[in-house]
């Protein structure tokens, strides 16, 4: 609130040394008019003082700037007026002063109407947005501290990541060797295997063929010894063999 | 192997009697007569055997079978027996053990022989006599003729095998040549 006075201050002041040049040219020229006409255009320079007072308290809103060059305008206005205060403090007639009175009070009673309407909303929207202002700061700031942490937790993990990613890829290096050994050995262990079936096959199918052989041969050796005995034989050969196996069976008893 | 020993245990039975009675030859060939009949007609055991006809009809036919073969008492009521115990239909295999018996009170065995031609008396003779040095007992000798033996002899004496025939010797020198390595 404090702030808003002192900004409203020297706007109010630039207005008003603003309304007095604004009055002091038709003065001037039109001196004879001025009585005719104070009453016709104190209500448009009132409109234009709310117009430019208006103007000025926007423009106070955004910088600093504006508060310098009003305090310029005032000092340009207060030396001008110095310079030129006594040839016209001379000058000015009652009716002048009279008009410069009443537009005074006009100003005046339009400040404190303004005062006592526009400053309280005023201050609340301009404390509303200061505070919004401040709580965007502040958050922005709470998030790019977050990101910083985020960042900076996203750097640690990314170089534990790289040391993670180096471990696994060493350990499955390690497996694949393991592995090619083990695959390595278990193929010489089965080649060795299927040489030892083969050989043990290759010997069982000679071993086969071989007794097949023989078989065939003690079959066709009886089939012919069976014939040349069948046609050779005779009873007196007869007779000898039961005496012989006989006298065999005799001498081993 | 359930007839063998019933036949066996009446054929031992009957064989005190006989012996006692002294008459054990008689009731041999009784038996074997008996057994005779049972295989030349088949329908006279299943007839002694067969529950279906009444016991006392069964006992008739057997009286009458022993009275044509003039049997004595005790015999007579053995077969009777037999038929009340129905076991008219194991009289072969009670004839065989009863023979056997016999044989063995007279130290006697039976022994067949077998050959590629015909044995005359002189080599049923030398057979008989190797067969009773093996045994120690007389040998009843019979002799039957098997040409697929090619030559040499099969003697058979109780459970005593002799094989001296050329079909073996052949089948010992092919499994000879098999089982060589």
């Amino acid at each position: 609130m404090k702030r808003f006075y002192n900004r409203l201050v020297p706007a109010l002041v630039l207005a008003l040394s603003l309304s007095l040049m604004a009055a002091k040219a038709p003065a001037q020229e039109a001196a004879p008019q001025a009585a005719a006409s104070a009453t016709e255009q104190v209500p448009g320079q009132t409109a234009r003082d709310e117009a430019g007072i208006k103007a000025l308290v926007e423009m106070g809103e955004e910088d600093g700037t504006v508060q310098s060059k009003a305090d310029a305008q005032r000092e340009e206005a207060a030396v001008g007026h110095a310079e030129t205060g006594g040839h016209e403090a001379g000058s000015l007639s009652k009716e002048k002063l009279n008009d410069l009175f009443w537009r005074v009070v006009n100003f005046v009673i339009l400040v404190l109407i303004l005062v006592k309407f526009a400053a309280k909303p005023l201050g609340n929207g301009l404390a509303a947005r200061r505070q919004k202002v401040r709580e965007e700061i502040e958050g922005l700031e709470a998030r790019r501290q977050d990101a910083e942490k985020a960042y900076q937790e996203l750097v640690a993990k990314l170089a534990g990541i790289e040391k993670d990613i180096k471990e696994i890829v060493d350990r499955a290096a390690e497996q694949a060797e393991k592995e090619r050994a083990r695959i390595i050995e278990a193929a010489e262990k089965n080649a060795a295997d299927l040489t030892r079936q083969a050989e043990m096959a290759v010997q069982k199918e000679l071993l086969d063929a071989k007794r097949l052989l023989r078989d065939e041969m003690a079959d066709r050796a009886a089939a012919m010894a069976e014939e040349i005995i069948k046609s050779s034989l005779t009873a007196d050969d007869q007779v000898r063999i039961v005496d012989q196996y006989l006298s065999k069976v005799e001498a081993v008893q | 192997m359930k007839q063998i020993i019933l036949a066996r245990r009446y054929a031992k039975a009957l064989f005190m009697v006989g012996k006692e009675n002294g008459a054990f030859s008689q009731y041999n060939e009784i038996l074997r007569t008996l057994k005779d009949v049972y295989q030349a007609v088949p329908d006279v055991a299943l007839t002694l055997a067969n529950p279906m006809y009444p016991l006392d009809v069964r006992e008739k036919m057997m009286d009458s079978i022993t009275a044509s073969l003039s049997v004595d008492k005790p015999m007579g009521r053995f077969l009777r027996l037999l038929v009340q115990k129905k076991r008219a239909n194991i009289v072969p295999e009670i004839a065989e053990e009863f023979s056997a018996l016999v044989d063995a009170e007279n130290n006697v065995c039976q022994g067949h022989v077998v050959s590629a031609i015909p044995l005359d008396d002189k080599m049923q003779k030398k057979v008989r006599k190797t067969l009773a040095k093996l045994t120690g007992k007389d040998v009843n000798l019979t002799t039957s003729i098997d040409t697929s033996i090619i030559g040499g002899i099969i003697a058979k004496v109780g459970d005593l095998v002799l094989d001296g025939s050329i079909r073996t010797q052949l089948a010992g020198l092919k499994d000879s040549i098999k089982g060589r390595e």
